[in-house]
């Protein structure tokens, strides 16, 4: 009976993540939280964008299959009219809302109790999609502002000098092109080009003409790519903070076997050019109820609080920005406020480090390493952690 | 000869008296009065002095053109898009509608704006080309809708 529900939810959560997962080659929800690839695994640790599917403790005693998500992301998959900014903004606290499920497992894979999750991001200034300042530098753009001129210039000249509709509808044509399309102005007819390279130079725009001279080849819609891309990676840095309630359950029983109250930190350290390495500091808090093993019964009387804070070095592809390996190392301090076993202490200290390895664009395995320096004990842990999006372009058919 | 503002009928064989000829000449000739008069452009009171002449003008009804934005995947209030015709300009900051009146034939709506998200304009009410643009996220918006028959 226990096999057969075990099944049962194993199979509920594979048609879940298939459902999710071929539904993100959609382009309509596929293209919404783009800034996610740039992010370090870290800060997807600790606030995912989108859906997170995670093997904890690979080889450890104590598996986790874990789904993380936001709940917009799964409300904006089946209606995309909710990211409008109306209606954006309505929904900022789910938004910021990550919520877990998860399965535990024994050393031989079988079923060891249930484990869920909430996460809310307290502050987050890392969302392009809010922030005040990129908005306004995007706004202040001087190549933006330059092309609102040669736009008003161009639409002049068809007013004044183009008389008939056919040959008004081909110009336009081309004006939107230009501004809107994926193509240069030296791929476009020559008569075209002499036209706008007149009105940039009586309009003295030099930001355009750097476009049309040093950057020939490149359209507006790659430079805005670029730029926006820029901007986002400005953010990248800035502050996020998260508080969380996790638990998980007994396997023969829906009791708490333990309940967490977590709170994490990640901030960037230096202010880096696209492309290069960065440090981030890292810190998390949490209290912990267990089950005490010398009171009588199941009872979550243990309590444990522990603080870990370290340095997260993020290596980056100078390519594309994207890191592809993270180091990490931190320091993390425990205190027992419960009874003490035998041979425990009520404070100890432990030093870890972990290396995290982008195998696939969205696909990490983290692998965690913890030492006391007291015992000289080392124990490590292995995870793998797969952002969907990633597991989309797997999924997707290669045309 | 005839003068260039004159009108000549070929009466045929219809014969009148000269009583009903002047008859027909005077109702023909009120009644294109009027109708000239009815056609002719209105012509504006002279200037006042030192002002500059103001010129004939002839009014033809035009349409309602609407522009319906939508800014996606931001928040309200950190987009923006101005759309300009016939030396109208009208801003938004979030997502709405914009109505020009009198919209003609061969008139162009100007748009110019930016932000994080994606946008798209979408022109109802007049025939347009093109009837929609789209704009990916953190493109700055530059296009032209002209304006058919």
């Amino acid at each position: 009976m226990k096999k057969n529900s075990i099944k049962y939810i194993t199979t509920w959560l594979l048609l879940v993540l298939a459902n999710v997962c071929m539904a993100q080659v959609k382009p309509s929800t596929a293209t919404v939280f783009t800034a996610d690839s740039i992010q370090s695994g870290n800060s997807k640790d600790i606030l995912t964008n989108f859906f997170q599917l995670a093997f904890n403790n690979l080889t450890g005693r104590n598996k986790e299959f874990n789904f993380n998500s936001n709940p917009f992301a799964i409300m904006l998959k089946r209606n995309p009219k909710l990211s409008l900014d109306k209606t954006y903004k309505r929904y900022k606290p789910l938004r910021k809302l990550n919520f877990g499920l998860g399965i535990k497992l024994d050393t031989s894979f079988n079923f060891n109790g249930f484990s869920s999750g909430i996460k809310y991001s307290l502050i987050d200034q890392t969302d392009a999609t809010t922030s005040k300042l990129i908005a306004l530098k995007l706004q202040n753009d001087p190549l933006g502002l330059e092309r609102d001129i040669l736009t008003d210039a161009l639409n002049e000249y068809q007013a004044n000098n183009i008389p008939a509709q056919a040959d008004k509808i081909t110009f336009l044509g081309k004006v939107n092109k230009l501004f809107q399309e994926n193509i240069a102005l030296n791929k476009m007819d020559t008569g075209f080009q002499n036209i706008v390279k007149v009105l940039v130079k009586d309009k003295k725009l030099d930001k355009v003409a750097e476009v049309f001279n040093r950057k020939a080849g490149q359209s507006f819609k790659t430079i805005d790519s670029l730029n926006y891309q820029a901007l986002k990676n400005s953010i990248k840095n800035n502050l996020l903070w998260t508080i969380g309630l996790s638990d998980s359950t007994y396997k023969d029983k829906f009791q708490f076997s333990n309940i967490v109250i977590v709170s994490e930190l990640s901030k960037g350290i230096f202010d880096p050019e696209p492309g290069d390495n960065n440090l981030e500091i890292n810190v998390k808090a949490a209290y912990n109820f267990l089950k005490d093993t010398l009171q009588p019964g199941r009872n979550l009387k243990r309590e444990i609080f522990s603080i870990e804070s370290g340095i997260n070095w993020v290596i980056r592809d100078k390519t594309n920005d994207r890191p592809f390996a993270e180091l990490k190392f931190s320091g993390s301090y425990y205190h027992n406020f419960a009874s003490i076993y035998q041979k425990e202490k009520r404070d100890s200290l432990t030093l870890n480090g972990t290396l995290r390895i982008r195998v696939l664009d969205d696909i990490w395995i983290p692998l965690e390493v913890k030492y006391d320096p007291k015992t000289g004990n080392v124990f490590g842990v292995l995870n793998m952690k797969a952002n969907f999006t990633g597991l989309a372009k797997l999924l997707k058919p290669k045309t | 000869m005839a003068s260039k503002n004159q009108l000549i009928i070929d009466m045929g064989d219809v014969k009148l008296t000269d009583k009903q000829m002047k008859s027909l000449q005077k109702a023909i000739h009120k009644a294109v009065a009027q109708k000239v008069k009815q056609a002719k452009p209105a012509v504006d009171k002279p200037a006042a002095a030192g002002g500059p002449p103001l010129a004939a003008k002839v009014e033809v009804a035009g349409k309602t053109a609407a522009l319906q934005v939508d800014f996606n995947n931001v928040d309200p209030g950190l987009s923006n898009l101005t759309a300009t015709c016939n030396g109208e300009s009208k801003t938004i900051t979030q997502s709405d509608t914009m109505s020009f009146d009198n919209v003609k034939p061969n008139d162009t709506i100007v748009i110019k704006g930016s932000g994080a998200g994606s946008k798209t304009v979408t022109i109802s009410g007049v025939n347009a080309l093109p009837m929609q643009m789209n704009f990916a996220e953190g493109q700055h918006v530059n296009g032209i809708f002209l304006i058919l028959e």
